[in-house]
């Protein structure tokens, strides 16, 4: 049987973790240098890093309003937690 | 339809509403909300069928089979035959270690009548037996097996394999939690290492994946990275939760496949529980805030008591939060740090008892009088007891066919003894009990009929108890 741990505290580590919050500088760093300063080709290449592959309409819109509202360093954080990155289906 | 399919079809309607315009807040928080009500209020049991009597319960495992014979059953005969080969009319016992030319082996204890009741408890437990007034002790325990993983797979699912769902997990797959900051299901491990069952005899086996329980860490900071980092506040980490349910929704919508996986869910549910863990986890594991004379009551602050009176402690505030079932657990890592005595007797169960009986009394003392004793169950024991006959002169090994489990709290008529080993301790002779009555009656105690818990798989209904079990009537 395969051995699962515990969500919550996966949650914590990924959100407040060090690895994951100095991941996440190191994405943003990057996509303001090799993106456009337009935020949406920031979601894109952020989306092709993370999820290779290109975001939907919807994801980009989300994220888009998300890097206006509060940052592009969280948004990079939210990157790391995607089940697309986070696992293999 | 099952509960399980009725939650999905409620989750798929969202999400193809979520599909199609999209970013209209009302709708976000809507559906934020609708989640976390389907989390928090999810339950398989929508009917309870007894009048329930406890809302939570605190199951006290003492890892590694303590002995009945030292601790709540005694046997003034097995003193007297000391040194003698057991008596052929006790009939014949299968163990590990023990061979066929053992020699019965007295025990070091005194009993004393305690309490009103007057039940005999062991000079090892002497604050315990104050309480006993409030205890229900059944002595005539049994299990099927007598290898400490199977018999805690036995103890905690009701199999002897691993990859059934534990007693923990059916208990909030039926009835949720009473908290939407913590999980409801917490194991507090020792600090002495992992059992040999290992972490499968918690989880939640086929149930799904949300109902597996949380595993604090040992020690000083039972959860870490409750902090936020620098440099973001609250009200922006909360925004970036949000963002990150919506884009894992919008993601895992956009798969063909009609039903999320509960795995996947889970994790979705996990970023808005543990965000609100962040506020509300320091406050249940700062102890400072307790009173002096409730950290004595529990012997926190002083040796051998602190860790298991720190754990006891923490439990009761977990059962205040509404946490559905915690797991404090005695016994880690080497047999001997566990109550596993197969070299030393004495010695073990003199330094186990003393670790454990002020803190456990003390738990019961102080759920009694805030008001919660009545509320909570509270079950003492372990996956076995330990042999009548010595091994290697001095220990005593693994023992399945009598032992003594306890309950307390959530509807147990205290000050009551039921069921009897032989005049040995060999084997339970007298209303046998095994671990799926002591099952059935906890979810009695509960309100729940074991009938009425079921999860289907691999084309069986399945329950808690494999085989029907019976409630222990005369202790409820």
């Amino acid at each position: 049987m395969r051995e699962q741990s515990t969500h919550a505290r996966q949650a914590l580590e990924l959100l407040n973790g060090r690895i994951t919050n100095e991941l996440a500088a190191a994405l943003a760093d990057r996509l303001q240098r090799e993106a456009s300063p337009e935020p949406a080709d920031k979601v894109r290449l952020a989306y092709r890093l993370t999820a290779a592959r290109e975001p939907s309409q919807q994801e980009l819109a989300l994220s888009v309003q998300f890097i206006q509202d509060v940052s592009l360093q969280e948004f990079a954080l939210a990157m790391f937690n995607l089940n697309a990155f986070l696992y293999v289906n | 339809m099952t509960n399980h399919s009725i939650r999905q079809a409620l989750r798929r309607d969202f999400l193809r509403h979520s599909c199609c315009g999209f970013g209209s807040l009302a709708l976000a928080s809507m559906m934020r909300d609708q989640a976390a009500a389907d989390t928090v209020s999810q339950r398989a049991v929508r009917q309870y069928r007894f009048e329930p009597k406890a809302k939570s319960v605190i199951f006290l495992f003492m890892a590694g089979g303590p002995s009945h014979l030292e601790t709540f059953d005694p046997k003034p005969l097995l003193d007297r035959l000391s040194g003698q080969p057991r008596p052929r009319e006790f009939g014949e016992a299968k163990y590990q270690f023990v061979t066929g030319d053992a020699k019965l082996l007295g025990t070091h204890v005194r009993f004393e009548k305690s309490g009103q009741s007057g039940i005999e408890v062991s000079n090892l437990f002497p604050n315990v037996a104050k309480c006993i007034d409030d205890i229900a002790v059944v002595r005539s325990c049994y299990g099927d097996v007598v290898v400490h993983s199977a018999a805690q797979y036995e103890l905690f699912s009701g199999r002897v394999v691993p990859g059934f769902p534990s007693m923990g997990s059916w208990v909030v797959y039926g009835l949720g939690s009473e908290s939407d900051s913590l999980p409801a299901y917490v194991v507090l491990p020792d600090p002495d290492g992992a059992l040999e069952a290992g972490r499968p005899m918690y989880m939640n086996g086929f149930l799904p994946a949300v109902h597996q329980p949380l595993m604090l860490r040992s020690g000083s900071r039972p959860i870490l990275n409750l902090d936020l980092p620098k440099g973001v506040s609250l009200a922006e980490r909360s925004k970036t939760i949000e963002l990150i349910r919506q884009l894992n929704t919008a993601d895992a919508a956009s798969t063909q496949s009609p039903v999320i996986d509960d795995e996947l869910e889970a994790r979705i549910d996990s970023y808005e529980l543990a965000f609100r863990m962040q506020s509300e986890a320091p406050q249940v594991f700062d102890l400072s805030t307790e009173t002096r004379e409730t950290l004595d009551l529990y012997g926190i602050g002083k040796e051998p008591t602190d860790d298991y009176g720190r754990r006891c402690l923490l439990a009761r505030r977990l059962v205040e939060k509404g946490v559905r079932f915690s797991v404090v657990v005695s016994g880690g890592g080497p047999g001997n740090k566990q109550w596993d005595a197969h070299k030393d007797i004495v010695e073990n169960h003199d330094r186990m008892a003393s670790e454990t009986d002020l803190p456990i009394a003390g738990l019961l003392q102080d759920l009694k009088r805030r008001g919660l004793l009545e509320s909570t169950l509270v079950v003492w024991g372990g996956e076995f007891g330990r042999s009548p006959e010595a091994q290697t002169s001095k220990g005593r090994d693994h023992h399945n066919l009598g032992f003594t489990m306890w309950m307390a709290g959530g509807g147990i008529r205290g000050g009551t003894v039921v069921g009897a080993t032989d005049e040995i301790g060999l084997r339970a002779v007298e209303k046998p009990f095994h671990f799926r009555d002591i099952h059935t009656t906890i979810l009695h105690q509960l309100g729940i009929h074991q009938d009425d818990l079921t999860y289907p798989h691999l084309g069986r209904q399945e329950r808690l108890t494999q085989i029907h079990g019976k409630v222990i009537r005369e202790i409820v």
